[in-house]
Order: structure tokens, then sequence, then C-alpha cells
């Protein structure tokens, strides 16, 4: 084919961090989605960030006002001072009938509902708020909010929380390692929802510039309120009797999150953000490898390693899958930290390479769960390697369309960065088993199964391999037709339906891990795997899948609490074991 | 109706996807639509106008009525909208500037073409420099709109002039012409002595930066029935719900 003189191409801002003498690891083993459903929190995770940066800074928090009545219903504001900024949180909580409470986004009424807003609020504002922060995707905020969000009680330690409080007990803590949280929240909004400021407005600022930390800081200061709402109301119950929650069960209890398929789409949507995330992710456990493991450090991990097993074994959830990976993870730790202190610091080769040696070992032999779980725990011990990293985990998703690319190029950069989805066969039922839509109901992501639900003449385009393994063949066809390559806009001006895809492909390929490599139609796909990664990135521990579509978490369980701000901080809260008591 | 932008963003580029628009136009379409609204050029007071034929039409051909093999090239839309397709107008004309150093490209029978504007930029924060020329009102006393970015990501600068030629000259009013260049100097001016030409408004980048400040921060309006009709639209690629595709089609029970 003729060649088209000369190329432009897009290149991305993003920054390619150093990593030693250890090379990141390739997208082909990164991007499988089961690989993705195997991912831990990490030091990258949001929530570690965003407490590293309260507890650095020392934002001072106070609850301005705690107007509650005697069952916990009513108005709590929260006043934050950070360096730069005032900010309030608006927390209302109201009575729910229980047949009502739903963890469904479809839900109408929730136990309470908060905003996150820019300054102080005065009462005429609050008058506004309490109108439409309870109606949640019902009402209409403005930018002056930042996150909107609302949670339920947990059924099974509310109640069980006040009533040992009232009775001058401490909470069974056997019962808060199943359940270690008060509420659970169902949806935190940013970014523009319902009339609330557009993320831009934030992204420079110093607070809250890095992805998803102004939603995580509102669901930390929930944490906060739940623990003040339940001993106020065992307060109220039993004056006499009442106690407070003891310093390391207020530590162990955090904010449970419910999440289904609306996460989903996000991850496909925003590949320049997700290759961002997991670009420093691999960057730090590149870095990691590098190091010179000395005596110090294998203690560290076999520390961490034994932490580690321990809060795997209190991890419990319903999920007959989640259960034997969790067992199997146990066990695999339990192996892992024997190797280490099995094979210590035999030489200077051993131990230039030994992370390296028990990375390879755990790939070998264990678990996608145990080799991803190791790599955190690196990031651990070496928190100077990794923490520096938080820094750029920010991406925008702008692709332009490069349009002077011949479609020589873009067939071989199809062949290169999206052979695996070439290599479906779209043609055989299996591969296009299911298919994504979204429901009338509050705009719902969810799936069908084709040609049984109704729908699939309504599809969400995140197909994305069918779609790379339709712009190929349409572009084999064009060059057949024409007798040339051309450039891209000359088969665009004939096949605008390829514009999206086209654009796509040029994209990705300054973006290594942008791509999820699985095909999202076929039979057995689990999507609860994209669900965890972004739920690992945010986090996440404790994942307790309800079905292959739906999942809960526990946040900040171990965290600092907002009376610890100003105090030591150790940044060794992660994977918090039951307090002992 | 008082809305975000990235609600704006979202519900044009879902009401679009709804009209039919295929992957990729929607998402360019909508960002269009939303560029001019965040820079106070009136995005959803043209959609308004032209949503109602954009429910209609099919989405129209775009051919090639002239290409000489170097810079000049003449395409043809059948009167559609630059919304269905005309920005690949302006990759053409970027795409003929690597090529031979400058690009002329004549889009020919579009209307809306108002919202090229919203494409400028993206093409300029790929290095090229881009003017755009295109003539509104009556043929004879017609009012012509330039508007040209250069090859940085920032934002153009707007003219608009009235392009009276003493009742003489005829203005061309379906046609959007749009010149790329990566070489400034072949930038078309305007020379001093056409007094032909009269400036009528001059928006520069500044100007419009503060404008996109104000956006971010306090949002914008829009008005409610398009807002209505636009959600009207997006709804159409919802499934109603069941009390099957409920619970398992959200996981609610186990698969």
């Amino acid at each position: 084919m003729t060649a088209v003189k000369r190329i432009v191409s897009t290149q991305a801002d993003n920054p390619r961090p150093e990593t030693g003498r250890v090379s990141r690891r390739p997208a082909s083993e990164v991007m499988q989605l089961e690989r993705l459903g195997s991912l831990h929190a990490c030091r990258l995770s949001f929530i570690r960030t965003l407490m590293r940066k309260v507890m650095a800074e020392r934002w001072a928090i106070q609850c301005r006002v705690f107007d509650l009545d005697e069952k916990g219903y009513g108005t709590c504001i929260y006043r934050i001072a950070t360096p730069t900024q005032l900010y309030s949180l608006v927390i209302f909580s109201q009575y729910l009938d229980p047949s009502l409470r739903s963890d469904r986004v479809i839900a109408n009424a929730w136990d309470c509902a908060f905003a996150l807003c820019m300054g102080d609020v005065d009462d005429d504002y609050l008058d506004v708020l309490r109108e439409n922060v309870p109606r949640q995707e019902a009402g209409r905020c403005d930018p002056r909010v930042l996150v909107l969000s609302r949670a339920n009680r947990s059924l099974r330690n509310f109640d069980m929380v006040v009533n040992a409080l009232a009775a001058g007990q401490k909470p069974d803590p056997d019962k808060l390692a199943k359940v270690g949280y008060l509420y659970r929240t169902t949806a935190v909004y940013g970014n523009g929802k319902f009339g609330i400021a557009d993320y831009p407005r934030i992204r420079d600022s110093e607070d809250f510039g890095l992805p998803f930390s102004a939603q995580m800081f509102a669901v930390f200061l929930l944490r906060d309120f739940s623990i003040r709402q339940v001993e106020h109301i065992a307060r109220c119950q039993a004056p006499d009797t009442a106690t407070t929650l003891c310093s390391p069960l207020r530590r162990y209890l955090g904010i449970g999150n419910s999440t289904g398929l609306g996460m989903a789409p996000f991850l496909i949507n925003h590949p320049a953000l997700i290759n961002q995330w997991l670009l420093m992710r691999e960057a730090a456990i590149a870095r990691c490898l590098s190091q010179t493991a000395t005596a110090e450090h294998v203690e560290q991990l076999c520390a961490l390693l034994a932490q580690a097993q321990q809060h795997t074994a209190e991890t419990t959830t319903d999920d007959e899958r989640q259960t034997q990976l969790n067992h199997q993870l146990e066990q695999e730790l339990k192996l892992a930290e024997e190797w280490l202190k099995e094979t210590g610091i035999p030489d200077q080769i051993m131990s230039d390479r030994l992370w390296q040696s028990l990375c390879e070992k755990a790939q070998r032999e264990w678990s996608l769960e145990a080799q991803e779980l190791i790599h955190s725990l690196l990031m651990e011990v070496y928190p100077e390697q990794t923490d520096e990293l938080e820094q750029t985990m920010a991406a925008t998703d702008e692709f332009d369309l490069v349009p002077e690319m011949s479609t020589d190029e873009l067939i071989e950069r199809l062949r290169r960065d999206y052979d695996w989805a070439l290599a479906y066969d779209f043609t055989q039922p299996d591969e296009t088993h299911l298919f994504w839509y979204r429901s009338a109901e509050k705009e719902e992501p969810r799936l069908g199964e084709r040609h049984v639900d109704p729908g699939e003449d309504r599809e969400m385009p995140l197909d994305i391999a069918r779609q790379a393994s339709g712009l190929y063949s349409a572009l084999l066809n064009w060059e057949t037709a024409q007798g040339k390559c051309t450039p891209v806009v000359e088969f665009l001006l004939a096949n605008p339906q390829y514009k999206g895809i086209t654009r796509r492909t040029q994209g990705i390929s300054e973006l290594a891990y942008g791509e999820i490599r699985a095909n999202l139609l076929a039979k057995g796909t689990l999507p609860i795997h994209l669900l965890r990664c972004k739920l690992a990135f945010f986090g996440a521990t404790k994942f307790d899948p309800r079905s292959d579509r739906w999942v809960r978490i526990t946040l900040f369980q171990g965290a600092p609490c907002i009376e610890d701000i100003g105090s030591a901080f150790a940044d060794d809260w992660w994977m918090p074991l039951k307090p002992a008591l | 109706m008082h809305v975000s932008l990235n609600e704006l963003t979202s519900l044009s580029r879902r009401a679009l996807e709804g009209v039919g628009f295929p992957p990729g136009e929607f998402e360019d379409a909508a960002d269009m639509i939303v560029w001019l609204e965040q820079f106070g050029l009136g995005g959803t007071k043209l959609l308004a106008k032209t949503l109602p034929r954009l429910t209609t039409e099919q989405w129209p051909a775009v051919q090639k009525l002239y290409d000489d093999g170097g810079g000049c090239v003449v395409l043809q839309i059948e009167n559609g909208s630059l919304l269905q397709g005309g920005s690949l107008a302006a990759d053409m004309a970027c795409t003929r500037a690597l090529a031979d150093g400058l690009g002329v490209v004549r889009l020919s029978g579009c209307r809306d073409r108002g919202f090229i504007l919203g494409y400028l930029a993206r093409c300029a924060r790929r290095g090229y420099h881009m003017t755009a020329m295109w003539c509104v009102g009556e043929p004879r006393r017609a009012i012509q709109n330039v508007a040209t970015a250069t090859g940085h990501p920032t934002l153009p600068t707007i003219r608009r002039y009235r392009a009276d030629g003493g009742g003489e000259q005829m203005a061309d009013t379906h046609t959007l012409t749009l010149i790329a260049t990566r070489d400034f100097a072949l930038m078309p001016a305007r020379d001093p002595a056409a007094n032909a030409f009269e400036l009528l408004e001059e928006i520069t980048p500044n100007e419009l930066a503060a404008r996109s400040r104000l956006a971010w921060d306090q949002g914008v309006d829009v008005d409610a029935d398009l807002w209505s009709k636009l959600q009207a639209l997006a709804a159409v690629k919802l499934v109603e719900a069941t009390p099957e595709s409920r619970a398992r089609g959200a996981g609610e029970t186990r698969q």
C-alpha cells in the first residue's frame, strides 16, 4: 500500500515515572479482567492519600451543629478548615420506613443524606439544602455543593451498638469484625451531578484536586457522625448507664459502601484515568522490586504478611467464591511468610532480587489475590518509593482524532494494541451472549441476556473488543475497495460509525494500561471484577460480593478519627485487626 | 434551568445518541454545543433551533465534489447540520495542511456552521492554526463570521465582520470555509485597506477564558423546554424496567 506522507502522533502529557532496574509489567498481564478483580488497596489508594494529607496538614474539623432528637433524627453540620479553604459538611438524618431501606440506586429514601459544601452554611442556605439534599437525584443543588451522598444504617450493627452503649457495655468486636460499620453509602456523587460543582472547579485546588478526594472526605466525616449519633441515641435512651465507644473500637469502625453495575461504565469510559491509576501502581511495584532487601525489610514484610493473614481470616462473606478465595489467600500468605523466613538474606545477589524472587514464586504457585496483595504489602515496606506517585494519579480523558494517520498505520495499531480483541470470534453466540443497557429506573446500568431480555436494540457501547474487531474488518475492506491506504479522515467520511473506536485506538497507543482486556459481552463475564478494581483504588477492604454484579465493601476501617488529627500518625492503619478488649 | 457543564455534556451526548448519531459523532457534536455554551456563545440556543430538524433527518452523506490532490477540497453535506459529521471537514483541512503546508476545505450545503467554533480549539491543540469563515443573513448584506485559533492549547479569537461589498457582492450563506496550516506565516490576514469588511465584534482569548471560568464556577442556564426535549431524546435509549431486569439485570439475585 502507498504510504501517507507524515504522521503527527498526539503525545500524552502523563508522566512516565522512573522505575529503576525492574520494568513495569506488560499491559497484557496487568489488564486481564480477573487480575484487576483481584486487586487490593495500597498506599496509593485514595483514602490512604487523603488521610496522609489531612493528618499532615492538620485539618481543623469541628462539629458545629449537632441538633438531633432522642432517636438521632435531625441536622448535623461540620466545619472544616484546611490551610487554604473553609468547607462544611451538612448531614440530614431522618426516619426511614424499614420497608423502604434499600442499597439499590433505585431507592428514593435513606436514613441520612449529606452534602460537602464550599464555605460556611448560613440558615438560608441550610433551608435550601434541607429542601434538596434528602431528595438526592430528585433535588437540585448548586455549585457550592462539591459532593452529594446518602447512606443507610447497617441493620446488623446499628441497634446492637446503641443497645450495648446504652447498657454501659462495649459492643461485641466479633460482630464489628463481620460488619465494620454503622452506615453504608449507596452513591457518592461529584462532578456536576444534579447541579453540584463540576470537577474542574476543584481540580486545581490544594485540597481536593486528586481523583475522588472530595467524595472520600465526605465519607470520612460520615464515619465520625455515625459514632456521634449512636453515642447520642444511647445517651438519650439511658442517661444513667450509657457509655461511649472506646478509642480502639472507634477506629475499628469504618463506613460501608454498596456498589452495583453503575461503576462499570466509568472504567470503560475513562481510559486515560484508568491508565494513570495503574501506571502509578505498576511504577510503584517496579520500584519496590528494584530495592535491595535487608534483614529489617524482610522482618517488616513478614510482620505485614502475618497481619494480612489475620485480617483476611477476620473477613467474612456469604459469597462462596470469595470465601474460598479468602481461605486460599490466607494459606498462601502464610506460605509467603514461611518462604521469606527460610530464605532470609543468604547473599548479596539474593538480597538484590529477593523481592523479584518472591513475586516470581507467587506468580508460579499462588493465586492472583495473593500476587496482588504481596505487591500492596511491598509498597508498605518502601513508602519513600511509593507515596510521591500519589500526586500524579489524575488524568483528563480528552482524545483528539489524528485524521492524517494512514489506514495502514491504524491497522497496525489495532494488531499491536488490540490483538486480544481481534482474537475473539464474534460470530460465536457465546461471545455476544450479554449486552449492557441503561434502565429507565434512574438510568441504572444493567446486564441483559441477548435474545432473552428486552433492550438489546438500545445497547450501551461498552463493547470495545467487538468495536475494535469491526473497525479492523472495515479498514481491510476499505483498503481493498480503494486499492490503497488513505488518511483516516477519508475512511471516516465514508464510515462515520467508526469514529469513536478509531479515536480510541489512536489515543490508547499512548496509554498502555487504559484498556481492560476482556470481551464484556462474553458468556460468563464477571462484572464484579470491574467494580473491585475501582474500589481497590478507592481503598476498599473486606470485599463482600452479594452477587456477580453487586458488592459491599468497607472504607476507612482502622483510619485515624478526627480527634486523632494533630497526634502522631504512623500511616499503618490499613488492614486493621479486631481489637482485643 | 440551571445546570452544570458536566450535566449539559452528559445529557447532550445521550440525547444525540438517542437521535441516532453514531459513537464518536454524538460526543463531538455535544462537545461543540457545550463549548459554545461554556464560552458564552449560545450553544444551547443554536441547538434549540436545529433540534427539530436533527430529530427528523437521516444522517447526511458527505460527498467530495472536488479534490485537487493537494491542499484544496470541496465537500458537500446535502444541507445537513455541521453537527452531523461536519467537524471532519476541519480534520480534512488539517490533513492537507500537514501534507502540503496549507489546507483549504469548503463544506457546502451546510447549516448550523457556527458550531465549528467548538472544534477549532481542538484542532489548535494539535498544533494547527485554523481559520473558519462563514456568512449569515441576506446574501447581499451578509455578516461574515471569522474565527481564528492558533496552534497551541489556547482559545480562538473570534471576529465578526459585515461583509458588505457595496451591494454588489452575493455572499454564499450555505458554505463553511476552513483554512488550516502549521506555518503561522500562511495564516490569512485581513487587508487593512479592505473597507468593505466592517469589524462588528471581536472576542479575545482572555474574554473567552473569563467566560469559561464563570461557567465552571457557576454553571449555565438552559431553557427548560430544551432540557425536557433533550431528556426525552436521551430516554429513547433507556430500557423499560421489569421485575426481572430489576432483580437479575442489576444482580440483586445470585446468577
